[in-house]
């Protein structure tokens, strides 16, 4: 049995999204930009992208921004903020510690740039409050950026709170949406978002297209410079059969979305009753302001890696917080944040659902890493110190 | 998955020489569970030689 169980990195095109992209190759050929019938017809359809896209979203059409994908939304939102906070002398940002990279290296970098960042603990409850973002925000802040949900361990922020929180002390608010798209009800006018960065192949659209919601009146810096294409504020010509993909993706995700997250929530706690039966295991991410598709775990005494290869053999497709295969010697900065230690991080499995999935998969899986635990910890030193007592349990 | 050699999956999927050896002649460990990378060596000689 085939298991497909990686939904978070990536998921399978719908074929619906599919459909509707082909005539942008053969049809719809024309560029945008260009006066005659052929470019005004793909003009067109392209508005009417942005449309449905804007719909799912609960702004104007005019309000979105389409980009390569999620990391250059993340990208330009954080850096026009800064720019023009800068301008008025406030150079503070305030993000969280278990942001996705393409918002830390971002801020990272505008560290370098000589602004000051604030990165929110998460360790209480894998989560943080509107509250901890109220009592952050000073004089010289210039934005507030905190990710939907959090792409590792599936936590939900509070982000009509923090939306609130920010409205009322005059701050730009931005929301990394990216795992939450398709997958949660938005309406970035009620929950006061000022910015919402999303990417079209996390909820069965194509790879290589996002896009940017801006509220109307922010002003926005380039990121890719170029022509006239979206409104002059990022150049190059529209992919078109991504745009059109990803706007019928999006338009099915918050058409069928209760239908899809009553199936996919009753899966993940199926899983996350199965697996936490094995022993020294936790849960990793918020219990009860969870994605519906998101399962993780920590594992004590044994290393995700190896998980991953005898699941993979076994038919299942899973992701680790592990980094062995990165180069690098650090677990997932997101495990370290909610306070899992160094031995225990690595040791992290994430099972990520969609509709797609099947109740019987479900059992495979259950079936499966149990069995896989075991064996691992049958040969691992680690757990041989723990079981001797040579080492004490952290789990 | 073509990550690793044949040699080492194979090794990896059906692991040889894996236990412990109660009382070894000597043990070596190698790794650091911080890094989540362990290796413990056990070895029992039938005749030991004295190096010094």
């Amino acid at each position: 049995m085939q298991v497909y169980a990686d939904n978070a990195a990536t998921t399978k095109i719908s074929s619906r999204a599919l459909q509707a992209m082909m005539p942008c190759f053969e049809k719809f050929y024309g560029n945008p930009s260009s006066l005659h019938s052929v470019g005004q017809e793909a003009k067109e359809v392209l508005d009417e992208a942005r449309a449905k896209v804007a719909a799912c979203l609960g702004c104007e059409a005019r309000e979105i921004f389409f980009t390569s994908g999620g990391s250059e939304a993340d990208n330009q939102a954080i850096r026009s903020a800064a720019f023009y906070g800068a301008k008025k002398g406030k150079k503070h940002i305030i993000s969280t510690a278990f942001e996705h990279h393409a918002v830390l290296h971002t801020l990272k970098a505008l560290e370098k740039e000589g602004f000051e960042i604030t990165l929110l603990d998460v360790k209480e409850g894998h989560n943080v409050t509107a509250q901890q973002v109220k009592d952050a925000i000073r004089e010289d802040t210039c934005l507030v950026t905190c990710m939907y949900a959090n792409n590792e361990i599936g936590s939900v922020l509070p982000i009509s709170d923090i939306g609130a929180v920010c409205k009322e002390a005059g701050v730009p608010f931005h929301t990394d949406a990216v795992q939450a798209v398709g997958h949660l009800h938005i309406n970035v006018k009620e929950q006061n978002i000022d910015m919402l960065s999303l990417s079209g192949h996390k909820f069965h659209g194509p790879k290589g297209v996002g896009a940017l919601y801006v509220r109307r009146g922010l002003p926005l810096v380039n990121i890719i410079e170029g022509g006239a294409q979206e409104r002059g504020k990022r150049g190059g010509t529209e992919n078109l059969p991504g745009i059109v993909g990803m706007a019928v993706a999006m338009e099915d995700a918050c058409a069928n979305m209760d239908q899809n997250n009553a199936k996919v929530t009753a899966m993940r706690d199926k899983l996350i009753a199965g697996l936490e039966k094995i022993p020294h295991c936790a849960l990793n991410g918020d219990r009860e302001n969870r994605l519906p598709g998101n399962v993780s775990f920590c594992f004590e005494g044994i290393e995700g890696e190896s998980l991953l290869l005898y699941l993979d053999a076994m038919g299942i497709s899973a992701s680790s917080g592990s980094a062995c295969t990165s180069g690098s010697l650090d677990p997932s900065h997101v495990l370290l944040a909610i306070g899992r230690v160094h031995d225990v991080a690595h040791g992290s499995l994430r099972l990520s659902l969609s509709h797609e999935n099947t109740d019987e998969e479900m059992d495979h899986i259950l079936t499966a890493v149990p069995q896989v635990v075991e064996l691992l910890r049958n040969m691992s030193p680690v757990w041989r110190d723990l079981q001797t007592g040579k080492r004490e349990y952290i789990l | 998955m073509a990550l690793y050699s044949e040699v080492v999956m194979d090794h990896f999927m059906h692991p040889r020489n894996v236990g412990t050896i109660e009382n070894a002649d000597g043990i070596g460990e190698v790794g650091n569970a911080k890094c989540g990378d362990i290796m413990k060596i056990y070895l029992k000689s039938k005749t030991i030689l004295s190096l010094t």
